[in-house]
Order: structure tokens, then C-alpha cells, then sequence
């Protein structure tokens, strides 16, 4: 099977946000894979790696999530794949819990968001997010 | 000779022209494969490492319609048998000190793309490898598990050690 990381949502994707059930509470499971170098888009000149970008948004976006009451559940390194296969395996997985879809889709419109978030496009190589819905298993 | 010399140019022109376009570009396709069983290579990784707790990350695909290993008559649906080895496995995860932090359904993707998407993640926190181990060997959790591999068509099981990436 294949699989495609990104780092842009597709319009399907961006759609989305405000179909269905834009109310309940959801967990987006971020699978997460650095570039080996930090690339701004405005072209300035960098020393940091993929991962060191990607940290300094990981740090800001805390504040970003409070305000729209989502909260982050964990995050860290992939160590290993202990079943399956993956030709290119990713490096890290966060997971972080909003309101709703709609307080997902405030958050990233907000302006100091997209502040932060130039870090997390300078840093990423690419990415999956699967919305799931909690529930009981 | 010169022929040898300019096919040889060609050969490594070429190869420089693959590797590059195969460089670090999102929109490349990856390939994954979803198991039920853990590979030799992957078994043996639990007696490796330190023994810090970690999350598993669980990616679920079931089966249409659960098959038993037994080859019992059953109408269960692969998520029906699976949610019995979810009920059941809450009590052999809590005995070896491992605890659920995440159960849900899946929606949709909003990022990435993949052929087919999975239709559960569950995270589990393990205090250890060793720990997952002993669960996974104990007679009492291989009964259970064979609700999991009737309903389960395949999955992915991503080792996380947490905090390691600092949030």
C-alpha cells in the first residue's frame, strides 16, 4: 500500500473542517517526518535541521491550542516499527485533543499561528494527520 | 574505448538524474504494509534496548468479516471480534502496569495520503519492552488474542518514546 506525507491539506481536506460533525471533540494523530535541514520559505539563512525548526513551533503552538481549548496528549521520538512495514519510517508522533473541528480550523486561521507555523513548514519534510473520534474501543 | 567511456557518462548522468528526483520530495509515494505478526527481526527487538516506557501506536485495519484461527462458525464482523480482545486485554495490560491513553475511530485524513486509510488508533503506554513481553507470552493474553487476528486484517505498531521530542 502507499502511503504520502504532506505538508499542505489538500481543498478536499480544508473542506472538511466544515462538513459534518464540526462539534464533538477529536484527536489528530500527527505522523510526523523532518527534513534533514531547516528550509524557510522567505529564503532566510539557517543552521538549524528539519527537527530543530519543527521544535521551535512545537513549543508555540502550546499557547496556540490553550487558547482554542485543545491540549496536547503526548509526543515523541519513533523509536522503532514493531509490526507492519514502512519503506521510509516517520520520526516523531504528537497527538493533540480539540473541541471540535471548528476550533481546529480557528486556531490555524489565526494570525499568530501562521506566525509560528512558518517554523513547522521550515522543518517538515511531510506529514500524515488522521482526525479520529475518541470513543470506547 | 571512447564508446565504453561515453556509455559509462551516460550510466552515472542517469543515475545522479533518478537520485536527485528521488530526493526528499513530498508528493513521493511511500509503501507500507499492515501485519498481524510481529517479524523474527521485530520479536528480538524486545529483549534490546533500555528498559523506559514507551507508547505504542496502533494504526487498525479490521476485517470484513472476523476469521477465527480455530476455524469456528462465527457472524461477528472483524471489529466485533477485536472489540471482545479490547475488552478482554484492558485487565493483561493493567497486570503488567501498562495502561490505554488513546482510543478512537477514524474519520478522515487531513493531511497525507494513503490507498487505504486504517480504521482505528489506539495508543498504549507500556512501562518496558520486558513488560510488553511478558503480556504478549502469557497464556491468558494469547486466548484473548485470538479475538485480535480473527478481526484484525492488519495494523502497524510504532514504538514512541515520549518526551524525547520536546513539546
Amino acid at each position: 500500500m502507499e502511503v504520502t506525507n504532506k505538508v499542505i491539506p489538500n481543498q478536499e481536506q480544508m473542506d472538511g473542517f466544515l462538513e459534518g460533525d464540526t462539534d464533538s471533540p477529536i484527536s489528530m494523530v500527527n505522523l510526523i517526518k523532518f527534513k534533514e535541514k531547516a528550509e524557510y520559505e522567505d529564503g532566510r539563512d539557517t543552521e538549524l535541521s528539519g527537527k530543530e525548526a519543527y521544535t521551535i513551533y512545537a513549543m508555540e503552538v502550546q499557547e496556540h491550542l490553550k487558547k482554542v481549548g485543545a491540549e496536547m496528549v503526548f509526543g515523541g521520538a519513533v523509536s522503532r516499527l514493531m509490526l507492519g512495514e514502512v519503506e521510509d519510517l516517520w520520526d516523531s508522533v504528537a497527538i493533540a485533543r480539540y473541541p471540535s473541528r471548528k476550533a481546529m480550523l480557528e486556531m490555524m486561521m489565526d494570525a499568530d499561528y501562521q506566525e509560528s507555523e512558518k517554523h513547522r513548514s521550515a522543518g517538515l519534510e511531510g506529514q500524515l494527520n488522521i482526525e479520529t473520534k475518541e470513543g470506547n474501543l | 574505448m571512447k564508446k565504453y567511456l561515453l556509455l559509462g557518462f551516460i550510466l552515472i548522468a542517469v543515475t545522479f538524474l533518478f537520485l536527485s528526483n528521488g530526493n526528499s520530495n513530498e508528493n513521493e509515494y511511500k509503501v507500507f504494509k499492515n501485519a498481524v505478526t510481529p517479524t523474527p527481526t521485530q520479536i528480538a527487538g524486545f529483549a534490546l534496548g533500555d528498559n523506559s516506557p514507551f507508547l505504542a501506536v496502533n494504526l487498525l485495519k479490521f476485517k470484513e468479516k472476523a476469521e477465527y484461527d480455530d476455524g469456528r462458525e462465527t457472524n461477528l464482523t472483524g471489529e466485533e471480534a477485536y472489540a471482545i480482545y479490547a475488552d478482554e486485554v484492558q485487565d493483561h495490560l493493567a497486570k503488567v502496569g501498562a495502561e490505554p491513553i488513546l482510543g478512537g475511530e477514524v474519520n478522515r485524513l487531513i493531511l497525507g495520503e494513503v490507498e487505504e486509510l486504517w480504521d482505528v488508533v489506539a495508543v498504549v503506554r507500556y512501562p518496558s519492552r520486558k513488560a510488553m513481553f511478558k503480556m504478549a507470552t502469557s497464556d491468558e493474553y494469547i486466548e484473548s488474542e485470538k479475538h485480535r487476528s480473527a478481526g484484525l486484517a492488519g495494523q502497524l505498531n510504532i514504538e514512541v518514546l515520549e518526551g524525547e521530542f520536546e513539546f
